[in-house]
């Protein structure tokens, strides 16, 4: 099965974010920045779904979302942005880079699998 | 906490002809007050410094830090008072420099006004009658403000400080989180092996496939009974059929038996006759005579005998019956007896079996359900872990905010030193617009509009949507 990219400067989110997919019965790959998400696509990784945060240092969630949506492994996969970003606009703005979703920090365990099957058929 | 604090309400209305515009949206002090603004700029400065960052704390900050907060508040205190403390001393003469004073109390007032604004109306009245601490003599000297920039040159150490702890605290629960995620990803793990191994070992197939051998042996037992029992029949009927037999024979032997006593009969008849003919013979039958009764005799013995062997047949062929059925009997209610307490046995350690079986059955069940009991609370905590990092931004924003404080503070200190260096047009109100803008979260800008005293919007955009 395709594994879950996470991008996330904290550790502590990504480690959290990690063991309820793993838990679930999903792979995850994580990357610290936007350029490290970047990085690994062209390195060849294939993720079924992409979870990123919107603040970040260098590139912020948006623009890493702008930038995978013109890379052929995840041109068609959905990705999430999971945030604790309240604003309308910055919401607007995901959607335009192609986000498919927006998630607010702290997310629900529960709710957050429920989302993710639904992005990924047969997981 | 706070011995004193500014308030932009005292500050008295400017009537010297200074554009409003030039001191921004705050009120302005009159020229002939100015020594008044000294004092206002002194304890307004130093109070209100420890209030911004005890604003800035008193929502997230763990003691240590509070405690830090506290001791910067009465620091600023202490300083206050022993400046107020001091007599009156000649006062400023340069409208300009003073012009600058009236913008700097200006600036420290604010920091006033938002904490008062943020503070709890019980708060307030617990510290009134310190608050309108601009209504003190007029007439503070150089030296003050000389002190007051030293004063507020001390901030840059305290917001480092600050800054350095803030960063500290977002290590520690960093690495706590960690080392929670790691204990209960590891408890996760261990219980997840566990309840599968319990689930496996007890699993459905498992049950069908041990209940099937379970009932393939019993029904095993239950035909080789079978067997035993029809053979035992079997058994049975020979020997009775032999019985029969051994009766029959014995019966022709009996037969026989009268056969050689008839004919010893006959013989005795026929002696008697030839002994009748013999002495009507005379003495020429003498010799026929003797041995008539030599062969009387000898049919008499031969019956006598056959006599005897037909008693002892006939008592041996009915002990011999009469045992050999009560042997058979017994042996057969013996048998009859094994087989069903056998079969008995059989049955009761079935049904046992199929009572563990379903015993095992409601454990799995309970297993599942525990399961499911003990998964989802241990997610749960796994997705709680997030706190942290909620935690960490509110600090890096608090962290930010200090930074700001710290450099309004120190410009205010560069205006008010020697080089009567200008900070610039930019209001402290400004800047704290401009802090609003960068808020991520919706409970930041609700704290930020409450200590404005402005209206809190709710923030109620859905907290997961799919586009």
């Amino acid at each position: 099965m395709k594994p879950v990219l996470l991008v996330d400067d904290s550790p502590t989110m990504l480690s959290s974010m990690s063991s309820i997919l793993k838990k679930a019965g999903f792979a995850c790959e994580t990357a610290g920045t936007g350029e490290a998400a970047v990085s690994k696509v062209s390195g060849g990784l294939a993720p079924c779904l992409v979870i990123t945060d919107y603040h970040m240092p260098g590139m912020h969630g948006v623009d890493l979302i702008g930038k995978l949506r013109k890379m052929a492994p995840t041109r068609f996969v959905p990705m999430l942005v999971l945030t604790t970003e309240s604003q309308p606009e910055k919401r607007g703005a995901a959607k335009a880079a192609g986000a498919t979703g927006w998630l607010v920090k702290p997310v629900d365990p529960t709710a957050l699998l429920q989302v993710v099957k639904q992005l990924v058929p047969g997981a | 906490m706070i011995v004193v604090a500014a308030t932009k309400s005292v500050i008295p209305v400017p009537d010297d002809g200074v554009p409003a515009e030039r001191l921004g949206a705050g009120p302005m002090l009159p020229a002939t007050d100015k020594r008044t603004a000294v004092k206002v700029l002194v304890v307004a400065g130093l109070a209100a410094g420890a209030v911004m960052v005890e604003l800035c704390l008193r929502r997230v900050l763990p003691d240590g830090l509070s405690a830090l907060a506290s001791l910067m508040a009465f620091g600023s205190g202490m300083t206050a008072t022993w400046i107020l403390a001091k007599p009156q001393q000649a006062g400023y003469t340069s409208v300009e420099r003073v012009s600058r004073l009236d913008r700097a109390a200006v600036e420290l007032a604010e920091f006033g006004a938002v904490y008062n604004s943020s503070v709890p109306s019980t708060e307030m009245d617990h510290r009134d009658g310190r608050d309108n601490v601009v209504a003190f003599p007029a007439g503070r000297s150089t030296p003050e403000v000389e002190r007051a920039v030293q004063e507020l040159d001390q901030y840059s150490a305290f917001t480092d400080i600050l800054d350095r702890q803030m960063k500290s605290v977002t290590d520690l629960s960093e690495e706590a989180a960690g080392a929670i995620l790691a204990n209960l990803t590891g408890v996760d793990g261990k219980v997840s092996a566990l309840l599968s191994f319990i689930k496996k070992s007890g699993s459905s197939d498992q049950v069908t496939d041990v209940i099937s051998e379970i009932e393939t042996h019993t029904k095993g037992c239950h035909d080789l009974l079978d067997r035993f029992a029809a053979r035992q029949k079997d058994d049975a009927q020979e020997s009775r059929r032999q019985r029969s037999q051994l009766g029959t024979d014995t019966r022709s032997v009996l037969e026989a038996l009268d056969g050689v006593n008839r004919i010893a009969r006959q013989t005795t008849m026929l002696s008697l006759n030839v002994s009748i003919e013999a002495a009507r013979a005379g003495e020429a039958g003498r010799g026929f005579s003797v041995i008539a009764v030599e062969i009387r005799k000898m049919a008499s013995e031969v019956q006598s005998i056959s006599n005897d062997v037909h008693s002892r047949v006939e008592a041996l062929m009915q002990t011999v019956t009469v045992d050999l059925d009560l042997q058979t009997q017994h042996r057969e209610e013996a048998e009859h007896e094994a087989i069903a307490q056998i079969a008995s046995t059989l049955s009761a350690l079935t049904d046992n079996l199929m009572t563990l079986v379903a015993h095992q059955r409601d454990i799995l069940q309970k297993v599942e359900s525990e399961n499911e009991a003990i998964a989802k609370p241990l997610m749960d905590m796994m997705g709680s872990i997030q706190f942290q990092d909620i935690i960490r931004q509110q600090l890096e924003q608090l962290s930010r905010m200090a930074t700001q404080v710290g450099e309004h503070l120190a410009a205010i200190s560069a205006m008010l030193g020697p080089n009567n260096t200008d900070m610039g047009g930019e209001m402290l109100s400004e800047k704290l617009d401009q802090l609003f803008n960068t808020y991520v979260m919706a409970g930041q800008r609700e704290t930020h509009m409450a200590a404005r005293g402005q209206a809190v919007s709710q923030d109620t955009a859905a907290r997961i949507e799919l586009f």
